[in-house]
């Protein structure tokens, strides 16, 4: 009686399902394996086929728990003394096509053997002795092992190579479906250009992340279940490049960026990785406190935190009384921004690092004061 | 209209007051510094609001008047309270239920969790005393409870409560009529995926905390965890494990071209060329176990364990039940359970001394042998040194997470984690 619903809850908002849906669009248009996780009759067959109409491409739908791993490994057949792994149909029409998307249901409660042979389908993405073309995206579902009858974890190998969303229906979007209308969001599908951009930009951020973070670059999970869902290698890096390029080409929101790296690293080295590339896009310390007059503050104020926050921290590591000066007149600057309590919040610090004989500016005294007292800090 | 107040000394000194208030709140917790200063400040006429509240953007309201008569410690409080219900997504929470009407009671059963945890750390309350999780105990609700498991049992006990809390939009999304556009050119409402992104990093910010001072409390610790490292519980745990080497010593199921297809006549008749595996399908699997009856493993974790191992055994259709061996410092009587009922029935004789050793030959010397073994132990106990291979996967499940480093790598390992006995 919803006693043991988590802290975390397990039912998607509104909002989250429109950012999964986005995600969903941008794995299939950027050809980075995707598999939905969860329950039965949430509708994912059908978004799939509205996101396949949408990007004018040919769908094929498999029940993976009803196949054979002849199915997608092709059926061995000998001819002049040599077997031949014929391809089933559904991989010539693929190939015919060239840029279809593959659509494999149930894949956990698929036995291993059928596990394995559909491993060489989304990674290679050849079907027996058929190509399907590397421009075929793979879209898997799962039932979570816990809800389905009768299902197995994924295999390690096969789980990471795929970005992994959590998928399911809010109540107003089936209410709305109901009345004739099921809610369909458009990716704009970028140019080449903005892409090969965007993902350039992408690499560099991810590897400077990784030079900084060695400990994340591989983390196996310790626990079977979680070996079945997403963890950090590099190759789920990779992954996690390419989509954020894909994604920021097609200016999608934050909320989308973060499932798509959660997808591919899961939520621990996601979390760290996008305190990261945000502070990528703040004034960096050093430069701040080079000329602290003339950096341009940014206009979300836990942002400001976030930069008060490193100019401090660097100054602690190496206080020279220029640089200790320097660190003061930007917390003036963020005190007559109109946060003064943020500037507050490392004076403390920063006067207890003073250098011997230096006395803060009086105009930098001036600004943080006032709250100081009110603080009863001082 | 919005309501705001004009700049006049008074508004001033107000601001100065919230501001103080976010300070002293940012010394204590800094943990959460990423939520407090993602907070708006908003002044409101008190007719419009009589105290704080913050809403679904995360725009903390204020009535000036409300705010000079506190102290800038009580206020620090305040805001640390308003903070939690932005870092637990309650609008969100609720949003989901679909229960609209019943967001006082989902405010309630919020503000308990809150408040206790705030009591906890020794915070200076206002005047009005807040509700705690304690006030709402004779309902047996307690601090192990989600909130939504707090909310549906006050809904269940339907006791009019004499607490009549409103803390904004930011516990139930429902709009009022003090809060600015979402769009306000001044303070704009932050979105909820930004949110979510700022949710993370607190997260971050407070087991990093936690790394280094180890000074956080329990229940904002949990929180993180959550967020970050969600654990999966030990059923899962078991029966995935269990699940994954069922079927690969079963090879239920599957398919091998070691031998070739019963049809496979037909095809060559038929004038195919087609190869046709074979399905293979061995003696179903055995499972034993082998539990430490040395007396540190209380009874309920116990049957709640061997009860949990028949389940998956027999939905994963192995029919011949499970092998129990009782092992303290020597292996006792062997038993074979089937179903649930024989577990109340179980006797597990033991004392003093463990040697799970003992278990493990014992188990060696079942015949026929079993294909897995799952040893249920404190961990406090000397291991083989060489791999049992007679069996094709070990698997241990320990109720002492300390002797995790002691279990010897060619078994699995699975703890036993208190917080699902709790629920």
């Amino acid at each position: 009686m919803g006693l043991d619903v988590g802290e975390v809850k397990c039912v998607a908002t509104t909002d989250e399902y429109e950012s999964t849906y986005r995600a969903l669009e941008i794995c299939i248009a950027s050809r980075v394996p995707v598999i939905l996780w969860g329950p039965p009759g949430q509708g994912k067959t059908s978004v799939i086929r509205a996101i396949a109409k949408h990007q004018d491409r040919h769908i094929e739908i498999l029940l993976a728990s009803i196949r054979e791993p002849q199915d997608f490994a092709g059926l061995p057949s000998i001819h002049d003394g040599r077997a031949h792994l014929v391809p089933p149909d559904w991989a010539v029409r693929l190939s015919e096509v060239s840029n279809g998307i593959l659509f494999t249901d149930e894949v956990n409660t698929a036995p291993p053997s059928v596990q394995a042979a559909l491993l060489r389908v989304s990674l290679d993405k050849v079907a027996g002795d058929c190509d399907l073309g590397q421009d075929t995206s793979v879209v898997a579902a799962a039932n979570p092992p816990e809800q389905a009858a009768d299902g197995w974890d994924l295999a390690p190998p096969l789980a990471n190579r795929f970005c992994h969303l959590p998928w399911e229906l809010p109540t107003d979007v089936v209410r709305d479906g109901f009345a004739g209308k099921w809610r369909h969001y458009d990716v704009p599908v970028p140019s080449k250009e903005a892409i090969e951009d965007a993902s350039m930009r992408e690499r560099v951020r991810v590897a400077g992340f990784l030079t900084a973070r060695p400990d994340l670059v591989t983390v196996l999970p310790k626990t079977a279940s979680e070996q079945g869902r997403a963890f950090p290698t590099p190759r789920s890096w990779d992954m996690v490049a390419t989509l954020t390029g894909w994604a920021a080409a097609c200016r999608q929101t934050e909320g989308v960026m973060r499932i798509l790296i959660r997808g591919c690293v899961g939520p621990g080295a996601s979390a760290e990785y996008l305190t990261y590339r945000e502070s990528l896009d703040l004034p960096d310390p050093e430069k701040v406190l080079d000329d602290p007059q003339s950096f341009t503050l940014p206009t979300r104020t836990d942002q400001i935190y976030v930069v008060g926050a490193g100019v401090l921290a660097i100054v602690r590591n190496a206080p020279t009384a220029r640089r200790w000066h320097a660190a003061g007149l930007v917390f003036e600057r963020i005190a007559d921004s109109g946060h003064p309590d943020i500037a507050v919040s490392f004076a403390r610090d920063w006067i207890a690092d003073r250098p011997s004989g230096e006395m803060p500016d009086s105009a930098v005294l001036k600004a943080l004061v006032p709250l100081l007292k009110e603080a009863r800090l001082i | 209209m919005t309501g705001a107040v004009a700049g006049n000394e008074f508004a001033h000194d107000a601001h100065l007051r919230v501001m103080a208030a976010r300070v002293i709140a940012q010394q204590r917790w800094p943990y959460v510094s990423s939520i407090l200063f993602s907070l708006k400040l908003v002044p409101v006429r008190h007719d419009d609001l009589a105290t704080m509240a913050v809403d679904s953007g995360w725009r903390l309201y204020y009535s000036p008047r409300f705010v000079l008569n506190q102290t800038p410690e009580t206020l620090a409080t305040v805001l640390l309270h308003e903070s939690m219900h932005c870092l637990h997504d309650h609008a969100g929470r609720f949003s989901v239920m679909q229960r609209p009407k019943e967001h006082v009671t989902w405010n309630i059963a919020g503000d308990a969790g809150i408040n206790t945890i705030l009591d906890e750390a020794k915070m200076p309350w206002p005047s009005v005393e807040p509700i705690r999780i304690r006030d709402l105990s004779q309902w047996h609700i307690n601090e192990d409870m989600t909130t939504e498991g707090i909310f549906f049992r006050l809904l269940e006990v339907k006791e009019e409560q004499s607490f009549n809390p409103d803390c904004g939009s930011i516990t139930d999304k429902r709009r009022r009529a003090y809060e600015l556009a979402p769009s306000h050119d001044v303070s704009p409402a932050l979105r909820i995926d930004q949110q979510a992104v700022v949710r993370d990093r607190t997260a971050q910010d407070i087991l990093q905390r936690n790394r280094n001072h180890g000074d956080v409390p329990a229940g904002l610790l949990r929180w993180a965890e959550e967020i970050l490292e969600p654990t999966v519980g030990w059923r899962e745990e078991l029966a995935g494990r269990m699940r994954r080497d069922l079927a690969m010593v079963a090879g239920r199921r599957d398919y091998v071209y070691t031998r070739p297809s019963r049809r496979q006549s037909v095809m060559t008749r038929v004038g195919s060329t087609v190869v046709l595996p074979a399905m293979r399908q061995p003696m179903p699997p055995r499972v034993a176990c082998v539990i430490d009856t040395s007396g540190s493993i209380s009874d309920s974790e116990l049957r709640d364990f061997a009860s949990e191992l028949v389940g998956i055994t027999r939905a994963s259709g192995v029919s011949g039940g499970v092998t129990v061996i009782p092992c303290d410092a020597s292996a006792g009587p062997v038993t074979r359970i089937h179903n649930r009922s024989e577990i109340e029935r179980l006797e597990l004789p033991g004392g003093g001394g463990t040697d799970m050793g003992a278990g493990i030959q014992r188990a060696q010397e079942l015949k026929p042998l079993p294909h897995i073994l799952v040893i249920l132990t404190d961990g406090h106990t000397p291991w083989p040194e060489a791999p049992p291979r007679e069996f094709s996967s070990v698997i241990v499940v320990l109720s002492d997470s300390a002797t995790r480093d002691s279990v010897p790598l060619w078994a699995g390992v699975i703890e036993l984690n208190d917080a699902h006995q709790s629920s």
